[in-house]
């Protein structure tokens, strides 16, 4: 049962961060992606989930009941959601590194994911975590 | 009625066995993460793309209708359950399982019914991304047939719950939607949305 809820946790936060590449780069938030080149975006992005899912089901038996060992629903969509959030903080911690450079001042507070077009992650929480700590409104 | 959708899935069902190949890719399709877990991978794609702020804002509120679509068919399903239980097949046939024996009633497909839900959503959005994943469920829904957890009337009802609840979700979405937007403009704060 550990290893199950391990390994579906494991398959998702690989997948997520495949998805969150292609999704940036349809998106154009260049300030979340890891490589400049589309094409190997591209690669990363479809052979991330592709080989996560080939791993999980080749390497255990995976159809089973939920009292024998497999997932019940609610919790395979809870393990879903948190594998999706640490590939989310991953890619985020990841790519504020890798685009250190991206480093522009004239961002604007509402502007939110949008903003990852000209900047990197930690830029923009830090720009907008300051911003609304001394300008509170929605 | 009930006569031609056992024979049906009699016919369906009396498949297995002739391709081992086809057996094989049947039993990973039917899997409950494959499926479930790609259409929510797509969900999570939709929450990034979108080249404006407008667009990706549309995007994401079509996020959460698939969301809140796929928990209100589980509970109609769970709702319907209480009054009719229709057995699996494997019950009242001498069946080819290629699957567990799932405990739950047969009809609605519930399984159906939560993924169906993702993909009428994503359909509601962006016709061009939705074909995809309408046709993941569709094989969903008939590799359930084969592998004889279900009806063929199971899928068709869990499928025509999706639509109506989707249908039901993106009509009232238009009333909530002052709130959506308030929950994105918060996450924006933080940069995730």
């Amino acid at each position: 049962m550990f290893t199950f809820t391990i390994d579906y946790l494991i398959l998702i936060i690989l997948a997520s961060i495949g998805v969150i590449q292609l999704g940036a780069l349809y998106g154009d938030l260049k300030g979340l992606l890891f490589f400049q080149s589309v094409a190997l975006i591209h690669f990363v992005g479809l052979s991330l989930p592709i080989a996560s899912f080939v791993w999980f089901f080749t390497t255990d038996a995976r159809n089973i009941n939920d009292y024998a060992g497999g997932l019940d629903s609610n919790i395979q969509a809870l393990l879903f959601f948190l594998g999706a959030l640490i590939g989310w903080v991953f890619t985020a911690i990841l790519s504020s590194i890798i685009n250190l450079h991206m480093k522009r001042q004239d961002l604007s507070p509402c502007q939110g994911l949008d903003s990852l077009k000209k900047t990197n992650y930690f830029n923009v929480l830090i720009f907008n975590l300051k911003y609304w700590r001394s300008n509170w409104h929605l | 009625m009930a006569s031609i959708d056992e024979a049906l899935f009699v016919a369906i069902n009396g498949l297995v066995g002739r391709s081992y190949l086809v057996d094989k890719i049947v039993m990973l399709i039917i899997s409950d993460y494959l499926v479930p877990g790609a259409l929510g991978l797509l969900l999570l794609s939709m929450w990034f793309i979108g080249k404006s702020q407008d667009k990706r804002e549309e995007y994401q509120i079509g996020v959460f209708v698939c969301l809140t679509s796929m928990a209100l068919s589980n509970l109609t399903v769970l709702v319907l359950n209480t009054f009719y239980f229709r057995p699996r097949p494997f019950i009242d046939h001498d069946v080819n399982l290629l699957f567990y024996e799932p405990t739950d009633p047969s009809f609605p497909s519930n399984a159906i019914a939560a993924t169906c839900s993702i993909a009428m959503g994503i359909l509601g959005v962006n016709k061009q991304l939705s074909i995809v994943p309408l046709i993941f469920v569709g094989l969903y829904g008939l590799a359930r047939i084969y592998a004889g957890i279900h009806y063929p009337l199971d899928i068709v009802g869990g499928a025509v719950i999706a639509a109506t609840i989707t249908f039901l979700v993106f009509k009232l979405s238009t009333l909530i939607r002052p709130l959506l937007t308030t929950v994105l403009r918060i996450g924006r704060i933080l940069c995730v949305a």
